[in-house]
């Protein structure tokens, strides 16, 4: 099982190599976002401190979100999702590994510019370890929900503003969570409780998304 | 019970018969419900007459809840039991609990304005309540965007049981940011201990909602499978 867990990431995150336009894309959309939010807030006095989190989270929810419906693009263009289907192996965990890939080639490019991203919101660089844990565990959730959004989409009409309109009431906690963590490390109040929180909130992901979306790619190979 | 209903035709039958009688205590529990509200109860002694928007406000909030409950139940008989008429039922009860969900949003908005002086308040409940209307948007959203409407069916049904899953953790979430942000809330959760005077119009007009709300979902899944069965009859038709 470990084996096939790592074939399937082995080849998830090779092909996102082969193609890293796809990646700096994303990133540089992240990047442009956070660049607009500063241009449309101001950046006199302390403001930006003040709300330059939101600003941080805004952009990296509106650059995932429009990617996902195209996680299972290549996989099912090939054939190679209904073979997986008729296969042996847990549908689960193919999921499991596509999440991994997925965070791996998409959300920790984002983590790696963040830092940036917070010195032009002039947020404190001792905010950077929260605001690490706090970004990279509610990234972590939302490729979650994006696999499930994408796996209930395939086929659709529309199917990337489906997926966003499904995707970001379920990320409703992870964004309260992930943003009340930073607000309490910028007023040097333990940030640890939130992060807690965020973590049960990214488990309890875990374990019910792998499951939903196996069963909804069964339900969309079946039914073409 | 179920296993007996399931036949499309058994329910036709048992639902035309269900029709009058909802449409009897829909109206009574409305006209009376209103009477009660409107004029056989007392003002309240800090709100004045805008308290009255609570017979409609609270019901509708109760229905907007109960709905996406039922909507998650509905998707659960249909994925397990494959049962063809929880698909029927889980697409009736999405739109009136919108409407539900929309009604609270807007009745409430009309009563926080003379009261706490202000059409929103980022309060947990207005806000969990918002993401609810969230939900079903996306429930409707996924059910009617594939070109087959059956296409549909079983993914909108593992979104609706994943959206029953997560309410909870939204609920508490949108509270703990609230609780955070606001210490001592505007409303005071419970603080209103409710006079009988004023419980009666109320439990009226959930009957009479409720009922109302029951007749909606019966009458379109009538429809739906009429509309299912016309089109079943149009594609015999057409290959003949």
């Amino acid at each position: 099982m470990m084996r096939f867990f790592l074939t399937c990431l082995g080849a998830d995150l090779r092909a996102s190599l082969a193609q890293p336009g796809d990646i700096l894309a994303q990133l540089g959309f992240f990047v442009m976002i956070t660049a607009l939010f500063v241009l449309a807030a101001g950046p006199e006095g302390d403001r930006l401190v003040l709300i330059g989190l939101a600003g941080l989270w805004m952009a990296a929810l509106a650059s995932m979100v429009p990617a996902f419906d195209r996680l299972y693009e290549a996989e099912a263009r090939s054939g190679w999702l209904d073979q997986l289907l008729v296969s042996p192996q847990p549908l689960w965990l193919f999921v499991l590994a596509k999440v991994a890939g997925y965070y791996i080639s998409h959300a920790v490019p984002l983590l790696l510019v963040s830092p940036l991203m917070m010195v032009w919101l002039t947020l404190p660089l001792a905010l950077l370890p929260v605001l690490l844990a706090s970004l990279g565990l509610g990234l972590a959730g939302l490729v979650l929900l994006g696999a499930l959004g994408a796996a209930l989409t395939v086929g659709a009409r529309r199917g990337a503003i489906l997926a966003a309109i499904l995707v970001l009431p379920l990320s409703v906690p992870l964004l309260i969570f992930g943003v009340l963590a930073g607000q309490a490390a910028l007023s040097q109040t333990p940030a640890a409780p939130h992060l807690q929180l965020l973590a049960a909130a990214v488990l309890f992901l875990l374990v019910i998304v792998p499951m939903a979306t196996g069963f909804a790619l069964r339900t969309a190979a079946e039914n073409g | 019970m179920f296993d007996y209903l399931a036949n499309p035709g058994r329910f036709m039958r048992l639902s035309g018969i269900m029709i009058w009688p909802l449409r009897g205590i829909a109206l009574a529990g409305l006209v009376i419900g209103s009477w009660l509200g409107l004029a056989g109860s007392p003002a309240d002694y800090q709100q004045g007459e805008a308290v009255r928007l609570m017979y409609v406000h609270v019901p509708a909030a109760w229905l907007a809840l109960s709905s996406y409950l039922m909507l998650g139940l509905a998707s659960l008989f249909f994925i397990v039991w494959r049962h063809p008429l929880a698909d029927i039922a889980a697409r009736a009860i999405a739109p009136a609990g919108t409407g539900f969900a929309f009604l609270t949003l807007v009745t409430g908005a009309l009563w926080g304005a003379p009261i706490w002086g202000t059409w929103w308040v980022w309060d947990g409940r207005l806000t969990s309540m918002l993401v609810l209307f969230f939900f079903f948007i996306g429930y409707l959203a996924l059910a009617n965007g594939f070109d087959r409407p059956e296409r549909g069916a079983r993914p909108a049904a593992i979104l609706a049981m994943v959206g029953v899953l997560n309410l909870p953790i939204v609920k508490f979430s949108v509270d703990w940011w609230n609780t955070l942000h606001q210490p001592a809330s505007i409303l005071r959760s419970g603080g209103m201990a409710i006079d009988p005077a004023m419980l009666w119009p109320l439990f009226t007009m959930f009957a009479g909602l409720q009922a109302f709300f029951l007749l909606m979902v019966i009458q379109r899944m009538r429809l739906l499978l009429g509309q299912a069965r016309l089109a079943r009859l149009a594609g015999q038709h057409g290959a003949s």
